[in-house]
């Protein structure tokens, strides 16, 4: 049996791609359970009820006010970071700007460049330039 | 517990109106639009017309694919936004997967996708499938599946470009990007034609108290029909008196009209390159549109903070929390678990397989392009979706009472945050330049797949295949002619449920396209029959679970079913075990494809050793 070796453009292509599955497994399993488990409110009932918002005065004036929601719990307050919902933040924007940085990484650091070739076109072109 | 302390930016009474800025910047666009044809049209003239047309041949360097291949949609600038607006942070989540769509896009098919077509000489999706399997039947499946779910994609976008174009007149009275905007009456005349049709007496006396009288906008009318109107009444004849009294809307017809010939024109000009250099200036120009209305918005409600606190406080604890705020009151969860899962793999997969962007893939110059489109990519995207979120966040404060007209909330905001500007007409008219922009470019690249398809797939391949150069130039700009016409004829009555048809079409088109394409990307044992199957059982599981939940067949069927699940629309899917569509036919795509492979004959290998070996250096 003759031995060929593998075309080097599907080598990469499928370890880059492996990689790529990795990352988007991670942020999907981070992002929707963390949201999932800090973010939500388990109860239908509860999601448009205006009775379970309170908004109270700032403890330092000059302050946010305050936001108190009641998830089924009993009121708690809102966290906020940099202005997100504390959930938001951890679960959805940092994730984001994290995997923002590992693709910079990953275009510039794992992509490996290979010659991808001719089309037939552009062969027959290149031949009939030589001849 | 309640209170009533707070109120952040003061909510703004009456809306803002179009100035003649507006109606300037796209002018402007609509020329520059044209300018850009004519240098494509010149670009192209080296090489064959069908990969100069089709391909650009095969030129694309890193702007033009990492701002073109898997961002473009009108629906960026409209249903996304009004999500947001109703829903809350929560849509956040639903969007999320984008995080990881500029490498998800370029990094899982890329390489590969650009390589094969390169081997296989493809200059169209079915093209690629044909040649990888050696398979005329694979081929001309493909251009059905493509014809079938992106006709459904642009004739939606038409209405879309026809209304932004409405609603750029200045003068004009709402901003809705929806049909609903020219005063609704009921007449004597209509209200006769009711008796024609049989509507019962009782229900005509309550009609005739609605004789004359005028309602803005079809939310309106609906809302007093609801009173009005018993649930069988309702059932039987809403539809008929909705379209009784709608107005002939001239504004919207000169926007078809005019968004069509732009459109048409500047592609016929200069095919794929038009497309992808307008959709470039677009992104360019969304871009800025973004980050300026962003700086506005916040400045405007006096941080991002005080405005979830306000937005919350008018609406409830669903604006904040998960699965997000639902204005019925009803009990609809916009966003379970299951479905938060699912659109985590629509968007990223959907982008991947869409053959709108695996054809620009295909065209791209080099790998270094690729690499750099990443890089691009994943910081324009940063500076795209979490700021749209937060506009509209902060616009929900301003305008608290949108209502079914939720559409509107960023020409609105664009509108408003800049009155206190200096030339203020000049702002919102570059912000609203965008969702145009961003429109006609989707539309663009769809009127070249399908014409491709048209001429490339099924006339060259299957009618005449030594059809001259000039004979595949005139075909190819005269199906860009008829598929605009019949688009103008679709939208002559225009199509309802735009958002929800761009997210079938997009699940449509994932189901049916992307197994097969791993498959014939990376493994080497694939068959004809294993890629046949996997296309039309994933394309059919689609269709299936959207037919079952459009003519409510679940009942019938026997299957449990929540239609308080996911986006208020009747055009929606069955979600078995609260799973979107995506889920089951990307599923049942993969167990058919690999199944039915294993089972079937393995592919010619000469074929395999080409594509999947190390081939002789040839320069």
């Amino acid at each position: 049996m003759q031995h060929t070796q593998e075309d080097p453009v599907l080598t990469s292509a499928r370890r880059e791609a492996l990689v790529v599955l990795a990352c988007w497994a991670i942020a999907m399993a981070w992002s929707v359970s963390y949201c999932y488990i800090n973010g939500y409110i388990t109860n239908p009932s509860l999601i448009s009820d205006k009775q379970k918002v309170e908004v109270r005065q700032p403890a330092q004036a000059g302050g946010v006010p305050e936001l108190w929601v009641d998830r089924g719990q009993g009121p708690q307050r809102v966290e906020f970071f940099l202005g997100f919902p504390a959930w938001i933040f951890w679960g959805v924007a940092l994730p984001w700007w994290i995997c923002t940085a590992f693709s910079l990484f990953f275009g510039a650091f794992i992509v490996r460049d290979e010659d991808l070739g001719l089309d037939p076109e552009a062969a027959a072109e290149l031949e009939a330039a030589h001849v | 517990m309640s209170s009533t302390l707070f109120a952040a930016a003061t909510a703004v009474t009456s809306k803002p109106h179009g100035g003649i800025g507006t109606l300037v910047a796209l002018a402007v666009f609509i020329i520059a639009s044209g300018w850009i044809g004519v240098l494509a049209n010149r670009a192209m003239q080296s090489g064959s017309f069908m990969k100069g047309f089709f391909l650009g041949n095969r030129g694309l360097g890193a702007w033009a694919l990492a701002l073109t291949a898997t961002v473009q949609s009108g629906g960026t600038f409209m249903g996304f936004p009004s999500l947001v607006y109703t829903h809350g942070w929560i849509v956040a989540l639903w969007i999320g997967s984008y995080m990881v769509v500029p490498i998800t896009g370029f990094g899982i098919l890329g390489k590969r996708l650009a390589q094969l077509s390169r081997r296989l000489g493809a200059i169209t999706i079915p093209d690629f499938f044909r040649e990888r399997f050696g398979s005329p039947a694979l081929g001309l499946l493909a251009s059905i599946c493509i014809l079938f779910y992106m006709s459904f994609m642009m004739i939606a976008q038409f209405k879309a470009g026809a209304i932004v174009m409405k609603l750029s007149w200045p003068g004009t009275e709402s901003l809705a990007m929806s049909e609903e905007f020219s005063n609704y009456v009921l007449g004597a005349k209509q209200i006769e034609g009711f008796r024609a049709k049989g509507v019962k007496s009782e229900t005509l006396v309550k009609l005739e108290t609605l004789q004359d009288k005028t309602f803005k906008d079809v939310s309106e009318l609906e809302g007093t029909l609801d009173q009005l109107l018993t649930p069988e009444e309702l059932k039987s004849h809403k539809g008929t008196v909705l379209s009784a009294a709608a107005p002939i809307d001239w504004l919207y017809f000169m926007g078809l009209g005019i968004f069509t010939l732009t459109v048409v024109g500047y592609t016929m000009a200069g095919g794929f390159l038009a497309a992808v250099w307008t959709d470039l200036f677009q992104s360019i120009m969304m871009f800025f549109g973004v980050i300026l209305l962003l700086a506005l918005a916040l400045w405007r409600v006096g941080g991002l903070e005080i405005a979830s606190v306000t937005a919350v406080q008018q609406t409830g604890p669903g604006f904040i929390y998960g699965p997000g705020y639902d204005p019925e009151g009803v009990g609809r969860q916009f966003l379970p678990l299951s479905l938060a899962i699912s659109f985590f793999v629509l968007w990223v997969y959907s982008g991947l397989s869409s053959p709108a962007g695996m054809v620009r893939i295909m065209a791209c110059d080099s790998t270094q392009t690729l690499r750099r489109s990443i890089f691009l990519l994943s910081i324009y995207n940063c500076f795209i979706y979490i700021p749209l979120i937060i506009i509209c966040i902060c616009g929900r404060t301003l305008f608290p009472n949108l209502g079914g007209q939720s559409d509107e909330i960023i020409p609105l905001m664009a509108l408003e945050t800049t009155t206190s500007l200096p030339f203020s007409s000049f702002w919102a008219g570059l912000i609203l330049a965008a969702p145009f922009g961003a429109i006609m470019a989707t539309v663009s690249s769809y009127l070249v797949v399908i014409s491709s398809g048209l001429v490339r797939d099924i006339y060259q391949r299957f009618i005449e295949p030594n059809a001259s150069e000039g004979r595949l130039k005139f075909l190819s700009h005269a199906a860009m002619i008829v598929v605009g016409l019949v688009a103008v004829a679709a939208n002559i009555q225009p199509v309802k449920y735009l958002q929800a048809m761009v997210v079938f079409s997009s699940t449509g088109t994932a189901c049916t396209f992307l197994v097969p394409a791993l498959m014939a990307a990376y493994w080497r044992r694939a068959s004809v029959a294993g890629v046949l199957a996997a296309m039309l059982l994933g394309a059919g599981t689609a269709l299936s679970l959207y037919s079952i939940g459009f003519f409510n067949l679940a009942p019938w069927l026997s299957l449990p079913d929540n239609p308080l699940l996911g986006q208020v629309t009747s055009f929606r899917p069955y979600y078995l075990l609260g799973c979107d569509p995506i889920v089951w036919g990307l599923s049942i795509s993969l167990i058919a494809g690999v199944a039915v492979s294993l089972v079937t004959p393995p592919p010619d290998q000469k074929l395999i050793s080409k594509l999947f070996d190390a081939q002789p250096v040839t320069t």
